[in-house]
């Protein structure tokens, strides 16, 4: 029966030899490092890319525009027109105020985008929500061609369908990518672990020799490999926050741009999610190299093979 | 305690490391290795390079199977032996090695104490034991010297502690004089055999013939990977005594 002290023994045997062996630690760490920031990062541009799609899937409303100066009379002729439509489950009217309003509200964080807009250029319309997404264009077309006093229509539908097969493309490309980068992370514990198993031998025969069960010889590798997956899972953490923020100012205003006030998801409302996955991967990678490494040296004899020779 | 019944060894790659002894008129043809060691037994097991002193070693340690015959140690049968009872068969035995195997950055003390550790020995048992262990070996005053500071002969000592750390019933020593000068041989052998006084069965493998000599002790001699000697060895003036 093994006792805890001798579990004790050996934990901090583990944390002795990252010590014992800084450069490889490092080393190890470092490439790590590099890996699992690449996870990470691709982690975020996956998560914001279903952030996006979530955003576009709630914006599948039609957008028509009317021209100014319309009479009360013809903005009303043209709700009922749409209203018995076929495919349109809800027609909402939008003032110019009510569009002035939620303009101000969208861009609430940066005002100046709206500076030289006053209520009077924004345009009232209306928003209309199709029945059948199947029949979406069908019915983008009818509107366009439904009344001259219909300045604009205005749909996210082909953003939507295109964002989805990207998202489709980059979901099997990310899967693929942190597998890949994963197994990489995997082999890298393992040839640093191998490289410091090689200089300790001597303990693994010795422990072999007076009847050390293979788990507990086992144990303070697994240490080693947990703790420095552990290490490197917190610094490429670290790493990806400062990366992603610092990319988030840089891209901030182009979203504005080109997606209408779309923002990428801010880091610290990742982290809860990041954290523990950054840890566990870490620690997976960490402990799976490891355990790569010595399942080998276990096989090895206590009599080297040289002595054999010499029979 | 050790028993071994017509064991041969034969590698993938074809050497034939242990076997019979060749057909002798009058005695009958062996299918394999036989021999027996009785418990408090101390046995010198001698034969030149290639004689199969590894093999039967590596046999003992199972770290090798027999190709055919059976091999009991104490209650083990080492054929049956199944993954998680080889840590605990070999908890029965102490080995020590020709190269010590001391490990470079642990102290005399740590050192001993490693191999009660790895097993799951409670701290209070394992001070107690380390400080009676180098009483035994004569090495009280170098508890906290590293393995370099140390002679040849003390660093075999330790190794010597170590082995008897989990108070094995069988010491097997591998070439334990083999980096050690004669004088310093002499007293190792000396303490082995003080060790194998209180009850220890011990098997020493050894090439040195000549010190070997200057026991009465059983000594098997292998050649070609059989047995083909096994006795006690007396001393030219103890048989004089014997028979005068």
């Amino acid at each position: 029966m093994q006792s805890s002290s001798g579990r004790a023994f050996l934990t901090r045997m583990g944390l002795r030899n990252i010590q014992t062996n800084r450069t490889m630690s490092l080393a190890s760490v470092l490439v790590l490092v590099s890996c699992l920031m690449l996870i990470g990062l691709v982690f975020l541009a996956a998560t914001n890319l279903n952030s996006m799609f979530a955003e576009f899937s709630s914006r599948n409303v039609i957008m028509v525009y009317l021209r100014q100066g319309l009479e009360d009379q013809q903005v009303e002729s043209i709700e009922n027109r749409i209203k018995t439509m076929g495919n349109v489950k809800r027609c909402t009217y939008i003032t110019s105020q009510a569009a002035y309003d939620r303009a101000t509200a969208k861009n609430e964080g940066d005002l100046a985008l709206l500076e030289g807009v006053d209520v009077a250029f924004m345009p009232a319309g209306f928003e209309v929500s199709p029945e059948r997404l199947e029949d979406f264009d069908a019915t983008v077309e009818q509107l366009k061609a439904l009344d001259s006093g219909i300045q604009s229509v205005r749909s996210f539908q082909g953003v939507a369908a295109q964002l989805s097969a990207v998202q489709n493309a980059l979901t099997v490309l990310g899967v693929a990518v942190i597998t890949v980068l994963l197994l990489v992370s995997v082999f890298i514990i393992s040839s640093t672990v191998q490289a410091t198993m090689f200089s300790r031998q001597q303990e693994i025969k010795v422990m072999k020799s007076v009847g050390a069960a293979p788990a507990f010889i086992r144990w303070p590798f697994l240490v080693e490999g947990i703790v420095l997956g552990v290490m490197g899972a917190l610094a490429a953490l670290g790493v990806v926050c400062v990366v992603y923020v610092g990319m988030s100012r840089a891209l901030e205003p182009f979203f504005n741009r080109l997606l209408s006030g779309f923002r990428l998801l801010p880091v610290v409302k990742q982290l809860p999610t990041l954290l523990p996955s950054f840890v566990a991967v870490g620690a997976i990678a960490g402990g799976g190299g490891s355990m790569l490494s010595i399942t080998r040296y276990l096989k090895e004899n206590i009599y080297e093979e040289a002595e054999l020779e010499d029979e | 305690m050790i028993t071994f019944r017509d064991v041969t060894k034969e590698y993938p790659n074809g050497t034939v490391a242990l076997c019979g002894r060749a057909p002798q008129p009058g005695m009958p043809q062996e299918k394999g290795m036989n021999l027996h060691i009785a418990s408090r037994e101390f046995v010198f097991v001698v034969g030149a390079s290639g004689a199969g002193k590894s093999t039967f070693l590596k046999l003992l340690l199972h770290e090798e199977v027999p190709t055919s015959g059976s091999i009991c140690v104490g209650q083990f049968e080492l054929n049956n032996l199944t993954r998680k009872q080889i840590p605990m068969y070999r908890r029965q035995l102490g080995m020590v090695f020709q190269d010590f195997r001391l490990i470079a950055n642990m102290n005399v003390y740590d050192n001993i104490a490693f191999a009660m550790r790895v097993v799951g020995a409670r701290d209070k048992v394992i001070r107690e034991r380390v400080v009676y262990l180098l009483q035994l070996v004569g090495l009280s005053h170098k508890v906290h010297s590293k393995p370099s500071e140390l002679s040849g002969g003390e660093q075999q000592r330790v190794a010597i502690a170590r082995a008897l750390a989990n108070n094995p019933d069988l010491i097997i020593a591998d070439e334990p004089t083999g980096n050690i000068d004669p004088r310093m041989s002499q007293e190792l052998l000396d303490l082995f055999v003080r060790l194998n006084e209180a009850g220890t069965t011990v098997v020493m493998v050894t090439h040195a013939h000549d010190l070997v000599r200057q026991y009465n002790k059983r000594i098997i001699i292998l050649e070609n990977g059989s047995v083909v000697a096994d006795g006690v060895f007396r001393r030219p003036e103890e048989t004089r005594r014997q028979y005068a």
